[in-house]
């Protein structure tokens, strides 16, 4: 065996100097080609096709409808500014999904103070809290910009303006809130959260249903 | 804390019985996946016309290596600067300029991945899901083979036992390595990953963005667009082949991209799983367990502190935010759903294996956790890159080796081999190369306007390095008066 293995590798080494460059150059080219279609075509088809038939939902951005109108992704957060809803986090790209990113701002960086203290302000001004009450996420840019939760204490803040701004009794706002905390997954893996966007959905049904017993 | 520990450990269970199904797949191993696997690969090798069982040496192994890597880049370049007339561009994506698509060629080639685009408006599905795709999947099995290689050359070559003094090395076939790497280890780990990230809520079709109306209608946003697409496929194998290029420009930090805790703990896990495996692999293929579990064990000290250093770093508060909010951990381009733990161990496992992906901006990081990125970026051989971080961690080795032989006065010698002046030469130049580069070319962006562009004016603000020597006298005079 020793003596033909030899043998082989000689005519293998030889074959390749012989062959030169062109044939190197071609087999390359095929390669790129063979791979393009198993990795690109094949196997980005097949997940692609098999997840759209498992998890039809999820798939195409779990997109939600509210009184028939697709109103938002379950997963991508909104920009709420009025009074009457929950705001969710500060983001450096106006909550548009397609230019998403964080601030990149570094903690030296007196840019960063700057917004983070005018946040800050303007938190303590509608919601009149003090500095000290702000939950650190309220106040700090999203790192995708697009980030759906707040933790459960920055949506507790806004209990009381919320609730005031429509005309509902706080003990139900506050359990509207308790209701949608989302705890760690499996009890184990990351935070406690609260989704703004489903939240401001069931505070607007929490509304109507208001609206039309006082009626 | 108790999420990391069994993050890491589970990381770990999974790496070591990989990574010797690995040097079965490597060494031409029998295995029972074979009757599904074999016909693919004969299929491809047929496609290729390549011949399995042509030998090569170190030369033609490395020439193949550099041509391939040549034509996929120039493949890549023409792909990415004719998307708009190719198909699968429902959002109508225009073509990338020269500059832009080359700068894409070459860095996913090298498995780099930086981007200097955001995936979800200037690149068409083609152009991500097939050719990005691809180049995701080659690029860490090129890195493999090399390894591979490097490994076999290393304990003589396949022909060890009958080659005579002087006789060219059989480091096997470089087309076949590429081939069952990305067959037997690539793929089928993606697709188990991108069904799991698909569960989680990764999109995974190919029809346009989705056009929603949002709720506040009195806020300034009046319209939008959710970016979709075949992204799970992406996502896994992005985390997998240490790859760290996402779909979206945010990359796992975007919620569409990465959607829960445990889609977060999956693509953690993927990011270390076959580094760690190829540890493992290592020592089965020379056939030395022992130096398998060394290399295991300096890599892991190195790779927990650094990450323990992280998280305790991204727990203090940040700078900016004291006096502003009440106490926290530092949330500063972090996700509320992962929070500053995952976060920074995200971080450091990302960086100490060159994956690049990310779920938080470190450029926010606390500065104790921004070195330790820094750090496992520099060192690249605490698990590093697939393939390519064992053979950094092979160099350190044979350096510490050649090192300590001189300490005891021994010719140094490794697996029956001496280590001389020839062999560490080129050694060390590897060693020195990277930090020559990054010191050597820095100054070039600097001294131009617009590549210092604005960044380089917040870091002159809000650092003192940069003042000029007036600004500099005043300051000393003030200190000394005062």
């Amino acid at each position: 065996m020793n003596a033909k293995v030899t043998d082989d590798l000689h005519e293998g080494v030889i074959q390749w100097h012989q062959g030169g460059l062109s044939k190197q150059i071609a087999l390359a080219v095929r390669m790129s080609l063979v791979m393009l279609v198993l990795c690109g075509i094949i196997y980005t088809g097949s997940v692609t096709m098999v997840a759209q038939t498992l998890f039809p939902f999820q798939s195409t951005g779990s997109v939600i409808d509210h009184n028939g109108k697709p109103v938002g992704s379950k997963l991508i957060g909104q920009l709420f500014q009025s009074a009457d809803y929950f705001h969710g986090r500060p983001s450096a790209v106006g909550y548009d999904p397609k230019s998403t990113g964080g601030s990149n701002l570094a903690p030296s960086n007196l840019k960063l103070r700057a917004e983070v203290e005018q946040r800050s302000l303007a938190i303590q001004t509608s919601d009149h809290v003090t500095a000290s009450q702000i939950p650190v996420d309220l106040l700090a840019a999203s790192g995708s910009g697009v980030d759906p939760d707040i933790s459960p204490a920055a949506a507790l803040l806004q209990v009381d303006r919320v609730a005031a701004q429509r005309h509902l009794s706080v003990n139900a706002v506050k359990k509207l809130v308790d209701q949608h905390i989302e705890h760690p997954q499996w009890a184990i893996f990351g935070q406690a959260r609260v989704n703004v966007l489903m939240l401001n959905l069931a505070l607007e049904t929490l509304s109507d249903i208001n609206n039309t017993q006082s009626k | 804390m108790f999420e990391i520990v069994l993050i890491c450990l589970i990381a770990v269970a999974l790496a070591i019985p990989l990574g010797s199904y690995m040097a079965g797949v490597f060494s031409g191993q029998k295995h029972i996946t074979d009757g599904f696997f074999s016909p693919i690969e004969s299929l491809l090798y047929r496609l290729m016309r390549v011949s399995p069982n042509e030998s090569m040496t170190w030369r033609t192994y490395g020439m193949a290596f550099l041509m391939s890597n040549l034509i996929l880049g120039v493949v890549a370049f023409l792909l990415l600067k004719f998307q708009q007339v190719l198909p699968f561009n429902p959002d109508h994506i225009g073509p990338l300029s020269w500059d832009l698509a080359l700068h894409t060629a070459i860095s996913f080639i090298t498995n780099t991945n930086q981007q200097h685009y955001a995936g979800q408006a200037q690149l068409s599905y083609l152009s991500q899901g097939f050719l990005i795709v691809t180049l995701q999947f080659v690029s860490p099995a090129m890195g493999l083979a090399i390894c591979v290689a490097v490994l076999r050359g290393m304990t003589g070559g396949k022909n060890n036992k009958t080659a005579k003094e002087g006789e060219e090395r059989d480091l096997g076939n470089y087309y076949v390595d590429v081939v069952r790497g990305v067959v037997r280890v690539f793929l089928p780990l993606s697709l188990i990953v991108a069904l799991l990230l698909a569960w989680q809520g990764v999109p995974s079709t190919f029809s346009g963005a989705q056009h929603v109306q949002p709720l506040d209608t009195q806020s300034s946003m009046s319209s939008q667009a959710i970016p979709v697409g075949p992204v799970s496929a992406m996502a896994a194998i992005k985390q997998l082949g240490t790859n760290g290029g996402g779909w979206y420009g945010s990359n796992s930090a975007d919620p569409l991209e990465n959607p829960t805790p445990l889609s977060d703990v999956i693509e953690t896990i993927a990011i270390v799983l076959i580094p760690i495996a190829v540890v493992f692999m290592a020592g089965g293929l020379i056939g030395r367990k022992k130096f398998a579990w060394m290399s295991f064990a300096t890599m892991a000290i190195l790779s927990v502190s650094f990450t323990a250093a992280t998280i305790y770093s991204e727990n203090q508060a940040n700078a900016a935010f004291v006096g502003a909010s009440a106490m926290g951990p530092n949330m500063e381009g972090k996700e509320v759903r992962f929070g500053p733990e995952l976060s920074a161990l995200w971080g450091a496992l990302t960086t100490q294996t060159s994956n690049g992906s990310v779920n938080a901006s470190m450029d926010s990081f606390n500065p104790l956790g921004g070195l330790m990125a820094r750090s496992g970026m520099l060192v690249n051989a605490i698990w590093g890159g697939v393939g390519c971080g064992f053979v950094n961690f092979i160099v350190y080795v044979w350096l510490a080796v050649f090192l300590s032989g001189l300490m005891i006065g021994r010719t140094p010698e490794i697996f029956g081999r001496k280590i001389e002046t020839k062999e560490v030469t080129p050694l060390s130049s590897l060693i020195v190369l990277p930090a020559l580069c990054i010191l050597g070319l820095l100054p070039l962006p600097c001294l131009s306007q617009v590549l210092r562009g604005t960044v380089i004016q917040d870091f002159m603000e809000s650092h003192r390095f940069f003042m000029s020597m007036p600004q500099r006298l005043r300051i000393m005079v003030l200190a000394w008066q005062g």
